[in-house]
């Protein structure tokens, strides 16, 4: 409690304050515009960072990401265009009360809703990082090694589309983290004389690229055009029947923020997978399941808080293990790092001020969110106007210098231009992106964790399953991977079955 | 612009046998361990390996079965068929290789106000929007980065 209270100062002055406000403000203007994703607006924030207090720079990435993720509602319901992925899962459903004449209401429960899911998931952050702490104390090399393994499988696993494509993915991000100076031999690995690479590639600009640049050559590469208008609807108060609708649907409020939470510590997880899931199961114990589709506000409060409670469950296993729970997390570890805030239990012990400051950080980042959030609902009309052929070049020009500014020279700018390139065709692929960067960020700790464990054990494998919780972690990992296997087993399956006739051919 | 997976997947067998080969014959062995730095990216190639041998045989079974995408060996996206879009695409790849290549020379005033400006042009705006934006923009850059921040943009030969 005494570390608590001395955090309060650090984050309720001046400074952090409105950095936290410039950051929303930031954060609702990217998320408002369809295309550029919350995790786009994290990476463009990085550069900026570099040259804040540890302080301030996380609370501007907990802030921006918690107002975008909502944000992506806006063009989400009026549009019918999510503003970032998160917000897609209940786009139709939004947009059908914009029709109904309802897009004030929509917005205002998704406000809501989003504030609240924020909360419970920072309630929920706060507890479990300091439980799992404790027990993470006694992780040896072996346990590491079980997690990391176990983040990076189910990344590959509950990432959308093939599990090849998944695995491809995270061993492109795995080898990239070999690159550069090898800590226990001290050799140069795949660096080709490259004297920038001895350090290993730049993860600022690698990022930038991935998530800014890729996403401009989608851009680039659209075939439509055009900017389509939003309905003029009167929302002179989003708030008008919230309190009755809540309240009706209270349970769902918890539900959807629970459900967020937990998923959300699920490495590979984030919020969009998140808000899905909260949809689905929306839909499935509804009393009204028909009024589903066409602007029922139901489903829309399940998903609305797990989305913003997914963002907060995603740094538990983040700040424990420095593991991330996804792609935003992982972008926040890279952060951690450079302000010397290591992620691990030991971050409990050894700045325990600045971790409960981080907690603050998000309730007071997700208070500022029903304010701000109105505002940008109220002038949500003129956002969307914001013509993206200007942003784009604008944007591009932010990346360029903001890779720069972190190796002071081009070749921060080839790295953020090689990743962009890398990612784009990635995309076009159907290789998901996210495991890629899980990987880099994992990968020296798999190795390490995994070199330390074979020397430890004399190259007997069996010995990563000597201690109980490394036995549970490892069959449990197993287990993840054996997942892939069943699917496909059941595919086949069911395809030879159907491939049978069904009964006495009539001729 | 899709590959077939087959494609992908020789692609991959081909990058993991150099990774392994480049592993196994440079990288020194560490002394009296059974395990050094080798062993990871030997890994990894394996595990490039055995996705690579899926993917062809994903990607040979959709052509044989001749399902739309994988039909061909390789099926450029629509985007590519359109000149316009493909000149705006080379206009951010380019465009970018050649801010990289003349920022130190020509500072970076002037390569960021060529650069936006000619992005600015590619994406559909008039002449008059793309020089203001192009001069705010570089002129708003500047000021944070450079003068804010203080990250040492390029002042290049002409002093700007």
């Amino acid at each position: 409690m005494d570390s608590f209270l001395q955090a309060l100062p650090i984050v309720l002055n001046f400074e952090v304050l409105s950095v936290i406000f410039l950051a929303a403000i930031f954060g609702l203007f990217i998320g408002s515009i369809p295309g550029l994703t919350a995790t786009m607006a994290t990476a463009l924030l990085i550069p900026v960072t570099f040259f804040m207090d540890p302080v301030p720079a996380i609370a501007a990435i907990v802030t921006t990401v918690a107002t975008a993720i909502f944000a992506g509602d806006i063009p989400g319901a009026l549009l019918r265009m999510p503003g970032t992925p998160a917000s897609a899962a209940y786009c139709d459903e939004a947009f059908a009360m914009t029709r109904k004449g309802q897009a004030g209401q929509a917005l205002g429960v998704g406000l809501t809703a989003s504030v609240i899911g924020g909360l419970i998931g920072s309630t929920v952050l706060v507890f479990a990082t300091s439980t799992l702490a404790n027990f993470a104390f006694s992780f040896s090399s072996y346990e590491y090694f079980w997690v990391a393994c176990l983040g990076l499988s189910c990344a590959v696993v509950i990432s959308a589309g093939s599990a090849v494509k998944g695995l491809i993915s995270l061993l492109i991000g795995l080898f990239i983290s070999t690159i550069g100076i090898d800590l226990m031999s001290g050799h140069a690995r795949y660096t080709f004389g490259v004297t920038e690479l001895l350090g290993g590639v730049s993860f600022v600009p690698m990022l930038i690229g991935m998530f800014a640049i890729s996403e401009i050559m989608r851009y680039a590469t659209t075939t439509a055009y055009g900017i389509r208008r939003a309905p003029d609807q009167l929302m002179t108060n989003p708030f008008k029947e919230v309190p009755q609708i809540l309240g009706k649907y209270k349970l769902n409020l918890l539900r959807g923020s629970g459900l967020g939470a937990i998923i959300g510590v699920l490495p590979g997880a984030g919020a969009d997978m998140a808000a899905w899931i909260a949809y689905g199961t929306s839909k499935k114990f509804s009393k009204e399941r028909e009024k589903f589709g066409n602007g029922h506000v139901e489903g829309l409060i399940d998903a609305s808080a797990a989305n913003n409670a997914g963002l907060s469950g995603a740094w538990v296993p983040a700040l424990v293990f420095g593991i991330p729970g996804d792609s935003i997390t992982a972008i926040a570890i890279g952060v951690l790092y450079m302000k010397g805030l290591n992620p691990g239990p030991t971050i409990f012990y050894e700045n325990a001020e600045l971790l409960n400051a981080v907690f603050i950080i998000f309730f007071v980042a997700n208070l500022i969110l029903l304010p701000l959030g109105l505002v940008a609902i109220k002038t949500s009309t003129m956002l969307l106007r914001v013509p993206q052929r200007v942003l784009m070049p604008v944007i591009l020009m932010f990346c360029i210098v903001g890779s720069f500014a972190i190796t002071n020279s081009i070749f921060g700018i080839a790295v953020m231009l090689s990743a962009g390139l890398l990612a784009f065709i990635m995309e076009e692929n159907g290789f998901p992106v996210a495991p890629t960067v899980l990987g880099i960020v994992l990968g020296s700790m798999i190795e390490e964790m995994f070199l330390a464990s074979m020397i430890k054990s004399d190259g007997n494998f069996l010995e990563f399953f000597s201690r109980p919780i490394s036995c549970v972690l490892g069959i449990i990992t197993l287990a993840v991977w054996c997942i892939p296997l069943v699917k496909y087993a059941k595919f086949a399956f069911e395809d030879r079955n159907n491939a049978r006739p069904k009964g006495p051919v009539v001729k | 612009m899709k590959f077939n997976d087959a494609v992908l997947g020789v692609f991959f067998v081909i990058f993991a046998i150099a990774v392994i080969s480049y592993a196994q014959l440079t990288f020194p062995p560490l002394h009296g361990q059974n395990f050094d730095s080798r062993d990871f990216p030997t890994v990894i190639g394996i595990g490039f390996i055995a996705c690579g041998v899926l993917l062809i045989f994903s990607g040979l079974k959709s052509r044989a079965a001749g399902s739309f995408v994988g039909a061909t060996f390789l099926s450029l996206g629509d985007w590519m068929t359109n000149h316009r879009i493909v000149l705006n695409f080379a206009s951010v790849v380019l465009g970018v290789l050649l801010f990289m290549i003349f920022l130190n020379f020509a500072g970076f005033s002037l390569t960021s106000f060529f650069l936006l400006l000619v992005l600015f042009q590619r994406f559909g705006n008039s002449l008059f929007m793309s020089l203001i934006s192009s001069a705010v923009t570089t002129a708003a850059v500047y000021l944070l980065f450079g003068t804010l921040l203080r990250v040492p943009l390029p002042i290049g030969v002409l002093g700007l």
